[in-house]
């Protein structure tokens, strides 16, 4: 890789990242899913890695039915394994309300670990852990 | 983008974090000559529940109003950028905010949402051309649904519990 494709791909997969986050948060599922891999590999603690875009993105809806979300990715680090599979580490902040009551539930932080690859010229989520630090939990 | 090279694309999405960066500054620190030069004669503001503000000075007055005795922090976050033409841009960044009372230091208001912006190339310089604030959600001390407040009032909870 040279070091323009290095920068190219940084700045490819930092967008993909704020796709991401801006579509959990705005409940655009379509897109949600159009980011991940066919056969992405989810994982919350606490919970069994869900298997699969479509089903990671059906039960993360069931989770936010009544919710409103806000998550924050900051400052990834980067650790290129081939000039199509890359792995990132993401601070993370996140923030659930109550749609109704407006009652803040949750905030939250904590570490995404991801990985991603490049198909077809696209880079995409292939498997996701989110690690946390702390939360705060009101409900 | 046609037009453009990788390394043009790659330098011109730095210049305008860089502007991007200076203006959360320039508003948190109120100063309003730097937060002028970063926008373009023909920009307009229209933020949801504000009036539309048409060029930099409607904007600046408008804004120097609603944060008169007011401490602000603004952050942006995971830009969404793409490129109509070399010298036309359209960005997407995640935002959070945070207003204080100058005097009391009280937080009034906690808020997040999506800039959706624009951007042109006037003499070699990214300016701004038209942003957008779309809220998700607001907590404020008015509603009593501030972290804050609500950790007191989750810790009575239990106590009580």
């Amino acid at each position: 890789m040279t070091e323009l494709e290095r920068m190219i791909a940084l700045k490819d997969i930092f967008r993909l990242k704020g796709r991401r986050d801006r579509a959990l948060n705005t409940k655009d599922w379509e897109i949600y899913i159009a980011l991940h891999e066919p056969e992405n590999i989810s994982g919350n603690e606490g919970e069994k890695p869900r298997r699969g875009a479509r089903e990671n993105a059906e039960g993360v809806a069931r989770i936010l039915e009544g919710i409103l979300t806000v998550h924050h990715g900051h400052t990834p680090e980067i650790v290129f394994e081939s000039p199509t599979a890359v792995r990132r580490v993401w601070g993370m902040e996140d923030l659930l309300l109550d749609e109704k009551s407006r009652r803040l539930l949750l905030h939250g932080f904590g570490f995404y670990h991801e990985r991603y690859e490049k198909r077809d010229g696209q880079w995409l989520f292939c498997w996701r852990q989110l690690r946390r630090m702390l939360v705060f939990d009101y409900r | 983008m046609e037009g453009m090279s990788d390394l043009e694309r790659l330098v011109a999405l730095e210049e305008i974090r860089l502007l991007k960066a200076r203006r959360d500054q320039a508003i948190d620190t109120k100063n309003w000559e730097l937060y002028h030069s970063l926008h373009a004669p023909h920009h307009v503001s229209h933020n949801e529940g504000l009036p539309r503000w048409e060029g930099p000075d409607a904007m600046i007055a408008g804004t120097r109003a609603s944060l008169e005795g007011k401490v602000s922090s603004h952050h942006s976050h995971t830009p969404d950028i793409t490129f109509e033409s070399p010298t036309k841009a359209k960005g997407i960044w995640g935002m959070e905010d945070l207003i204080f009372d100058e005097k009391t230091k009280e937080l009034l208001l906690h808020g997040f949402g999506y800039y959706h912006e624009e951007y042109e190339k006037v003499d070699g310089q990214w300016k701004f051309v038209w942003r957008q604030l779309r809220r998700t959600f607001v907590l404020t001390k008015e509603a009593g649904n501030l972290p804050g407040q609500l950790r007191t009032w989750s810790r009575e909870r239990h106590d009580r519990a």
